[in-house]
């Protein structure tokens, strides 16, 4: 177990592609998103923002957080339930598809990362809304990283 | 013969989600009752027939395993079968769920051909 934490805390580069390809993965998958690795200079997408995040205990703790547009999370939630945008009407509905989102990715994440054998808890998600200066300030921070998902800027972070 | 469900989740995108992939996975479908936790689960299993429940384990108010348990003490609902789907990959945790009677689980995200898989085995649809 120690290795793997050792891993996951000294190599903050693999469980960050780690964490990247099963976002990929999941919202191609369930969304019919796609994505791809963004290194580029920043553009930040129309606001306001959705900050969701998972915090999870077990052998040890930490968190994954997700910052998607207010726009692209109602286009989330319509490709996962096979509807049109325009029907999404409810901003609850659109807090609740980012909340599974995140229970999904950091289920997939937790036992590619650390195995099968390890048990975690996964706490109930939290969605917040943020603006502009927010998410400037949040896509500075180092453990953050970007993925263009129809070619706009998704933030993710995790925390070990 | 169609087949009636109910899903139990406390998340409406995981609900519809869930239903959208028995939908599409083939399986002949009657009704799909839906219930945000286990009580509610409880209230609709009483008055409706259900085929098969699926369920979240980690819900408020009654969670999955306690809704199981509520179950196999009720003997018009014992034999109702269920499967449980949940976010969490762990075999040590699949395990323990194993030895509370719980035999089928699938782990999100669940994909048409595993449901459509995992009820077909479970209402003896396969031939």
């Amino acid at each position: 177990m120690s290795e793997w934490l050792d891993w996951a805390i000294e190599d903050e580069n693999a469980s960050s592609t780690m964490l990247e390809d099963i976002l990929s993965s999941v919202l191609q998958e369930q969304a019919f998103m796609f994505s791809e690795h963004f290194a580029d200079e920043l553009e930040m997408p129309e606001p306001p923002f959705k900050h969701a995040r998972i915090h999870f205990t077990g052998p040890f703790d930490g968190y994954l957080g997700l910052i998607f547009s207010h726009a692209l999370s109602i286009e989330l939630i319509a490709n996962m339930l096979g509807l049109e945008s325009e029907d999404i009407t409810s901003e609850e509905d659109a807090t609740d598809a980012l909340k599974e989102l995140l229970n999904i990715v950091c289920g997939q994440f937790l036992a590619a990362a650390f195995g099968q054998k390890l048990v975690f808890d996964l706490a109930t998600p939290s969605v917040a809304q943020i603006g502009s200066n927010e998410w400037q300030a949040q896509a500075t921070k180092e453990e953050v990283t970007a993925l263009l998902v129809e070619e706009e800027a998704v933030l993710f972070e995790l925390l070990l | 013969m169609s087949y009636n469900f109910l899903i139990v989740d406390d998340s409406k995108t995981a609900r519809m989600m869930l239903a959208k992939t028995l939908r599409i996975s083939g399986i002949d479908i009657g009704e799909v009752f839906m219930a945000s936790d286990g009580g509610q689960a409880l209230s609709l299993l009483k008055d409706h027939w259900i085929d098969l429940v699926i369920t979240d384990l980690h819900m408020p108010v009654m969670g999955g395993v306690e809704m199981l348990h509520s179950m196999a003490e009720d003997g018009l609902l014992e034999s109702v079968p269920v499967v449980v789907v949940s976010s969490d990959a762990s075999q040590t945790r699949r395990e323990d769920l194993s030895r509370q009677g719980i035999r089928h689980y699938l782990c999100k995200p669940v994909r048409p051909e595993q449901v459509k898989s995992v009820v077909e085995g479970i209402l003896e649809l396969v031939p």
